[in-house]
């Protein structure tokens, strides 16, 4: 701050001077000059403690402003990720029950194949197999048709000429069943195919057990879950 | 127009007057420019205090939310266990049906 704007001119002052003695004129003259210093430090100095509290506002708002969005983000991401935990969790509950209901559909058709298996022993297999064998004849048109049974099976009694007179008979074609060699490997069942090997179908039980599959899982779930 | 007339020592004394009273000016504005850094410094403060704070309230928020989905988590999990095994059990008694349909599917029977 420059002198001129702390004080009145020095003339006027010194023409003051002239009303009262010097000295009490300059203790005048210097009361003023200090007082108006003093008012204009007072002044600066309320002024800085006004920004002072201004600061600390702001910065308080501020704050807080920062705090509210943290926790805001915070808790929302706290409780996207326990969300997200409890849901897989959840999955894997689900899964496990899955699993289980797999695991059964698994268990019988397993039991199922040793079921079939030691069917093949038994004094009905022949039958089952006359069956698996009509039914490919008819499939296939009659005609001139063979046979392949796994090696176990091949001391089976089967009924061929019977058989070819009922596909005959289904199919209007005048049918013959040979057993031709050749080595299968099946639990049971047998392939059936023209011979010249143009068309086979294949009714071993595995490959049944293949193609009806997925109604033979919709059948079990059914009768284990229902 | 008076004419004024000062004598050398009443100038100076003016004048020192004048150099106080600066004095005290300066001395005001060095106060306030403490004032204003200090109170930055004590607003940045309050201010990281709170954010510090807002942290903390988080990391206990999250610690909870962590502990709530684990035992939610344990018990769903405990459970789909535990229905799993009833369901075993439960079938155990049908599974023997269900292998006389598949055969019979397969058989064609």
């Amino acid at each position: 701050m420059s002198k001129a704007e702390t004080a009145e001119p020095i003339e006027s002052k010194i023409e003051k001077m002239e009303v009262v003695g010097e000295a009490e004129r300059l203790k005048k003259i210097a009361r003023k000059i200090i007082g108006e210093a003093e008012e204009k430090a007072k002044s600066l100095l309320k002024e800085a403690e006004k920004i002072r509290k201004d600061i600390l506002e702001q910065k308080r708002k501020e704050g807080e402003g920062e705090a509210e969005k943290t926790i805001r983000s915070g808790m929302e991401e706290a409780d996207s990720l326990k969300r997200q935990r409890v849901a897989e969790a959840r999955l894997k509950a689900k899964q496990m029950i899955i699993a289980a209901r797999e695991d059964l559909i698994n268990e019988a058709l397993e039991k199922c194949k040793q079921k079939l298996s030691e069917l093949t022993t038994s004094k009905d297999y022949g039958k089952i197999l006359g069956k698996l064998v009509e039914e490919g004849g008819i499939g296939l048109g009659g005609g001139e048709l063979e046979i392949i049974v796994p090696t176990k099976d091949q001391k089976t009694t089967i009924d061929i000429s019977s058989i070819a007179k009922r596909v005959e008979k289904e199919t209007g074609n005048k049918t013959t069943i040979n057993m031709a060699q050749g080595k299968l490997r099946s639990i049971g069942g047998v392939v059936v195919r023209k011979s010249d090997g143009s068309i086979v179908i294949d009714n071993t039980f595995d490959a049944r057990i293949e193609r009806v599959l997925r109604d033979i899982r919709m059948q079990t779930a059914k009768v284990l879950f229902e | 127009m008076r004419k004024v007339v000062a004598t050398p020592n009443a100038l100076e004394a003016i004048r020192e007057t004048e150099n106080e009273a600066e004095g005290m000016i300066k001395d005001a504005k060095r106060k306030a420019e403490s004032v204003k850094k200090k109170a930055l410094e004590e607003g940045e403060a309050v201010k990281k205090k709170l954010i510090d704070d807002a942290h903390r309230k988080v990391s206990e928020y999250r610690k909870k939310k962590e502990e709530e989905s684990k035992k939610e988590s344990s018990d769903i999990l405990n459970k789909g266990k535990k229905e799993s095994s009833e369901l075993k059990e439960e079938t155990s008694s049908r599974l023997s049906s269900a292998v006389d349909i598949i055969t019979k599917i397969v058989i064609g029977d």
